[in-house]
Parts: C-alpha cells; structure tokens; sequence
C-alpha cells in the first residue's frame, strides 16, 4: 500500500500515522494477525458509529462494522492503497449500511414487517439544556423525536448523504466518491433531504 | 425563499456548507446583506439543522475489545462464511420467487416488470445478505407456504 500522499475525509480523522498504517497493511498481508488487530482496533469505534449513525442500531452497526473490516481483509492481497484504510471501510461501510436499508425496506414491503423500534439514544438527551425549562424540554424531547423520525424514513441515498455531511462532515467531493455518485446528484439528494426537515420543522413550530 | 432575484435555497444551503467556491460565496454574502428573505431563511436552515439528533455512541472499551476479537475470530472462518453467504442469498432468492409464484396463479407475463418482480432483482443484487436475514425470511416462508 502506497503511503497516503492526498489528504484524508473531513471527518474521518487519522487514527494513526500514514507510514504506520502502511507497515501494519503489510503485515497483515503477510499474515501478521497483531497488525489486522491493530488496525481493526484503530478503526472500529469510528467505523461503529458511522453505520450506527446510518441504520439507527447498535447490533446492526456492528454486523456492518465487522462485514467491513472482513472485506478489508480478503482486499488485502489487491489492496493498492489508492486511498487510506479508513477512507476505504468508510466507503465500504456506508455502501453496506444503504444495501441495508433498502432490503430493510423491501422487507417490509413485502413482509410487511413492522422494523424493530430503533435504538437511537434518548432524543432527549442529544438535546440537553440543564436551563431549559420542563415545558421547554418537552418540545425539544417532540422536536428531537420528529427530526429523528423523519432522518430514520429517508431514502437510503438521501440519508446518507446528510449523515455523511451534517454528522460526519465528510465534503459533498468526498461523498461523492464515497458513495460512488455524481457531485450534481449528491447535491440534489442533500437538498431533498433537508427540505423534509425544514417542512417537518415548519409543522413542528405551526402545532406549537 | 423563492422571492426575489437571485433568492436561492439550494445555494443558501451549500452556502451553510461552505460548499461554494470563493466567488460564489462572496456572490451569496453579499445577496445577504440586502436580502433580509434570505437572512431569515439561512436563520431558520441552521435552526432546522441544530434540531436534528446527532447522536454519538457511548465508548465502551470492553464492548471495543470484544468486536476486535471478535472481528479475529471470523477471519479465520471468513471464506467460509463468504460462501454460506452467497449460498444463502441464492437460497433466499429462490424461496421468494417461489413465493412470489404462489402468490399470483394467472399465467400471464406482464410485459412490464412488477414491483416484486424489481424487488426481487435488487434483493438478488445485493451483495449482502446476512444469515440471520435469510433465516428468518425463509422461516416466516414456511409459515406462509404451510398456512396457505
């Protein structure tokens, strides 16, 4: 794997040196089980939450976590290093996580599955505010629930490129790449998706 | 913010992103300063946005060190496991199209494909189709096949 010379995702930062990265890939190519460890080690909880993030479960996240770094493994003999491995498990990792989400939708289709409730953490939670009042906690706890139901119904595309933009801060270029879209194309779909959450706001704030 | 010359969303909303180039942010700073449509839409776009979860995975170090061994583990057994996979989906994509049969007796073909006809393709398609999925969609198969 060549040293990585072009700079990494915005958002994934660098869980280790370049050159090290480099020596661990060949190790592991040669058969090294420490060096996959360490790599694995250094990007699992990255990796974890990226397709959490995506899916809205934990369980879920980690099959897509581990499937990745499986791939990574069997792409070790080809791996040429066009990119950094993190670069390359974020891209697997997000194609995985959408192949999820449009069978969990197909299931349903078909099935007519009801998907099992997701295990986001508590809306309330990831908007805090000691000061806030108990009404005004409650509107945030509404608020929050709504925004999160309306990210968990996306299409899988449109979810993905928010997340990977409003929560990764991966560059629209980047994701581009990563999902293997047209630039044109992930601006469209970041447009739609936020025109869901500014229409769900507007009910929000029109019902209060 | 449709009124207005040069009133635009999406570009308020790459502009949000810094996603334009120097120019055109420029072009957008100074729409704003006259603009007060846009103001008040670029207000409520980073209103929206702040409002949306973003929620973050607690660290566990245990659960950390578990996933690495466990990532370990399947490793060594990962041919195999590849192989049950495709074997698996062909299974799963059979059993659909048996179901799918069942399902609509009249013979004849629609010139258009169906809906479950597409969605038979993209399960067929996908490239990931994990055990558990399979298991439990040829279960509930069975239940279908035995009750009807």
């Amino acid at each position: 794997m060549a040293v990585v010379d072009t700079p990494l995702c915005g958002g994934y930062s660098l869980p280790m040196q370049p050159s090290t990265e480099t020596i661990l890939v060949q190790q592991a190519r040669d058969g090294e089980e420490h060096a996959f460890a360490a790599l694995v080690d250094a990007h699992s909880e990255k990796i974890i939450s990226l397709a959490w993030r995506l899916t809205g479960s934990r369980a879920v996240a980690e099959d897509i976590a581990q499937e990745a770094f499986l791939r990574l493994f069997r792409s070790l003999a080809s791996f040429r290093g066009d990119s950094s491995v993190g670069t390359w498990l974020y891209r697997t990792t997000s194609r995985l996580a959408i192949d999820h989400l449009r069978r969990e939708k197909i299931k349903r289709r078909i099935f007519l599955f009801r998907s099992a409730d997701s295990e986001q953490s508590d809306p309330l939670e990831m908007v805090a505010d000691s000061s806030a009042s108990p009404h005004e906690l409650l509107q945030a706890r509404e608020t929050a629930a709504r925004m999160q139901r309306v990210l968990q119904r996306l299409p899988a595309r449109q979810k993905a490129v928010f997340i990977l933009r409003q929560q990764e801060g991966l560059s629209l270029k980047e994701i581009a790449e990563t999902l293997n879209l047209e630039l044109g194309t992930v601006k469209a779909h970041l447009h739609r998706a936020v025109s869901q959450f500014r229409k769900e706001f507007s009910e929000i704030k029109e019902s209060l | 913010m449709t009124t207005g010359k040069g009133c635009d969303q999406q570009l308020l909303l790459l502009y949000h992103y810094h996603e334009l180039d120097a120019e055109q942010m420029r072009s957008v700073a100074t729409h704003l300063e006259h603009c007060s449509a846009c103001r008040q839409e670029r207000d409520q776009l980073a209103q929206v946005l702040a409002a949306i979860p973003a929620p973050q995975p607690e660290r566990n170090s245990a659960r950390h060190r578990l996933f690495t061994e466990k990532v370990m583990r399947q490793r060594q057994r990962s041919p195999h496991r590849h192989m049950g996979a495709w074997g698996g989906a062909l299974a799963a994509a059979g059993a659909l199209a048996i179901y799918m049969v069942m399902l609509q007796p009249a013979p004849p073909p629609p010139v258009a494909p169906t809906s479950a006809q597409a969605d038979i393709e993209v399960l067929e398609q996908l490239d990931m189709l994990q055990d558990l999925d399979l298991l439990q969609n040829l279960e509930i198969l069975q239940e279908l096949e035995g009750a009807g």
